[in-house]
């Protein structure tokens, strides 16, 4: 009943198992001896032999390297000269890549040299050597000898691929005596097309055999749902694998080529920054000053990246800045309080520094320290105990235009004929021999247009309660003075 | 306090048998045996165990990106807040847990406060993150901008224009920092 196809020529049944792959094609052989004959005739190999490593091996100065007889190619049969594709790779490209096929399936295979990758620091012969090793397919390879930064990227065109394939790049290698350094610290691998983003995780170039089962927390969580989690679920590729030549390979990743994608198939091998993560350095940027941060934003772009969030100046601006001027009964400086919301919090938090506003009813004028972000409060003349205040010939209060901005409301009070106000003891004990504008305690010009005169210091621990005060009180009573506008006290940190 | 120390973990001892232990292993290989309520102090160890009802108790939970040395640093800061925790179940005792805390701090260098704060941040021990990056804040407070990358390792990656713009739009904040 079968016999019927057994009659078909040879010839058919060849161009039947050309189509097949030269896996299948061996199998076939053993059906019968008319199978056997077509399946290991040229016609059937030379479908499986791509006319690239044909050209390869008659141009002799394509740079042949196995050079076992490449003048026999038309001596041999085409299933020969397969095998020798499989088995012995040769070198093209002017010696950049080595080119084999795929045994079972007749796909096209290379190695990149590595004098043709990428390799950070390869032109410092301190960090990279190159060094000739007979077992290698290349007259040279890049020795390792100690570096900081391990970097290796890798391309090759996608129309050398054989198409409708999913290709896997391997990382060739292998230890020396003084190899260390790779125990503790990931690489990061990437395979994809140049100029997209590509597939990547994270392996170990370790060779210790403990590494296997120690990386499935990177697979996909699901993983662990299949109550796997005490047996290393495929852990292939994640760690070395011992190769048939003596190197070890690591899987970099797996790339499919339809046969349409153009570019360069592009790899890479990067050592994983263990540099903290922002979130982290914002954590930490927070604890410490606004002045710092700024400071801080100076260090790299992850630094400024953190050192600009808002978590870190949400940090720094004090609730009750925000609760002022949120509320908007509380007398919020006019400039754009409702723009709150839209701004960063480092954009509100110098306005809070530059822009004094009004709480408590306009009793207090309220704004933050810019270095410190401490807060910092000027009192208001009228809510000052000024002695005769209420007497007209000797205080009134009058409006002064120059007053900071948003401010016009506040109200100043003039000295018209009062006596002047007596200045710390320590002053003026000081005061009795030198002049106060030369040491001690000056009166200091402000940057708007106002005099200040420091009172003294008090350091508030945080746990001390009731009302810190103020006085300034003339020593000797006597003469008649005048002529001195009060805008109130101010309250700030001291400058460190 | 040192009598009520060695009590409670002589007690503890006693009763290990019945304690339950979980198992991780860091990135070198090195398996920990640690007691339940210290291992559920790390959230990413709680979730794993309360996501997953399969897992047993020979589970060994491999925890990748935390090195043995980490580990020992956040074991014993995480086993000392146990101890605090299982003898004044209402507050803390502030000043043992500041002194502690002091003293622990005290023996690490910067390399090894990084490596903590990395692997705190991986198993997510809020509490003990908060205060290793409090440390870090107070070791580089007015510090110059090349201590602070030397510290931490950073490389700077802004190109010159970049940062000689960052440092002149903050110039007020680089008066008078410490010496390096």
């Amino acid at each position: 009943m079968m016999s019927g196809i057994l009659e078909l020529p040879e010839g058919c049944i060849a161009a039947a198992i050309s189509f097949t792959s030269p896996r299948d094609a061996c199998r076939l052989a053993c059906v019968s001896t008319t199978f056997r004959s077509a399946a290991e005739s040229d016609a059937v190999w030379d479908h499986f032999l791509p006319p690239e490593y044909l050209s390869a091996i008659s141009g002799s100065g394509s740079g042949a390297a196995s050079s076992s007889s490449s003048s026999s190619t038309t001596t041999s049969s085409k299933k020969e000269l397969y095998l020798r594709a499989c088995h012995n790779p040769i070198l093209i490209n002017g010696g950049k890549l080595s080119f084999w096929l795929d045994k079972p399936s007749g796909k096209k295979c290379y190695m990149i040299s590595a004098r043709e990758l990428k390799i950070v620091w390869s032109s410092t012969p301190e960090y990279w050597g190159w060094i000739s090793l007979p077992e290698a397919r290349f007259p040279e390879v890049a020795e390792l000898r100690s570096v900081c930064w391990f970097e290796i990227r890798g391309e090759i065109s996608t129309s050398l691929l054989s198409p409708m394939t999913t290709y896997v790049p391997y990382l060739v290698f292998k230890p020396t005596e003084e190899s260390f350094g790779f125990g503790n610290n990931p690489v990061e691998v990437t395979v994809g097309l140049s100029g997209s983003e590509g597939q990547n995780r994270t392996v170990y170039l370790d060779t210790r055999e403990q590494r296997d089962i120690l990386f499935y927390l990177q697979l996909p969580r699901r993983r662990f749902k299949r109550g796997q989690a005490s047996v290393p679920p495929d852990d292939r590729g994640f760690s070395p694998e011992k190769r048939g030549d003596g190197w070890l390979e690591i899987e970099l990743g797996e790339f499919f080529y339809g046969g349409e994608e153009e570019g360069d198939l592009s790899m890479s091998i990067l050592e994983v920054k263990r540099e903290l993560p922002e979130g982290c350095i914002a954590a930490a940027i927070s604890f410490t000053s606004p002045r710092d941060a700024c400071r801080l934003a100076c260090v790299s772009t992850t630094f400024r990246s953190a050192a600009e969030s808002d978590a870190v100046w949400d940090h720094f601006l004090p609730p009750e800045y925000l609760s002022a001027i949120s509320g908007s009964g509380s007398g919020a400086s006019s400039s754009s309080s409702s723009s709150t919301t839209t701004s960063s919090k480092k954009e509100l938090y110098l306005r809070a520094c530059h822009n004094p506003i009004l709480i408590n009813e306009g009793k207090l004028s309220f704004w933050v320290d810019k270095p410190s972000g401490k807060k910092c409060y000027m009192i208001s003349a009228r809510e000052l105990k000024i002695i005769w205040i209420c007497t007209p010939e000797y205080w009134g209060w009058i409006s002064l235009p120059e007053a900071s901005e948003g401010q016009k409301r506040t109200v100043y009070l003039d000295t018209r004929r009062d006596i002047f106000p007596q200045l710390p003891r320590r002053f003026k004990r000081r005061q009795a021999s030198v002049p106060p504008d030369d040491r001690g305690f000056p009166l200091e010009k402000r940057g708007d247009g106002w005099l200040e005169i420091e009172l003294g210091k008090f350091f508030y621990g945080g746990d001390e309660e009731g009302d810190l005060s103020m006085t300034i009180l003339e020593v000797k009573r006597g003469n008649w003075k005048q002529g001195l506008v009060f805008q109130g006290i101010e309250i700030r940190p001291k400058e460190e | 306090m040192s009598s009520s120390i060695a009590s409670s973990s002589s007690s503890s001892s006693s009763s290990s048998k019945k304690e339950k232990k979980i198992s991780l292993k860091t990135s070198d290989g090195e398996v920990f045996e640690v007691e339940e309520p210290v291992a559920m102090q790390l959230e990413i160890v709680r979730s794993f165990f309360a996501d997953n009802e399969d897992v047993t108790e020979q589970t060994v939970m491999p925890l990748p990106n935390v090195s043995t040395a980490a580990m020992h640093g956040i074991l014993e800061y995480c086993r000392a807040h146990e101890e605090f925790r299982r003898r004044m179940p209402e507050a803390a005792p502030e000043e043992e847990v500041r002194a502690f805390e002091a003293g622990y701090v005290d023996r690490k260098s910067n390399e090894e406060l990084k490596e903590m704060i990395l692997a705190a941040n991986y198993l997510n021990i809020s509490k003990l993150l908060d205060f290793l990056t409090g440390v870090a804040a107070k070791r580089i407070e007015n510090k110059s901008v090349e201590y602070v990358r030397a510290f931490f390792g950073v490389e700077n990656d802004f190109t010159p224009e970049e940062e000689a713009n960052l440092r002149r739009e903050y110039e007020w904040a680089f008066e008078g920092v410490d010496e390096d």
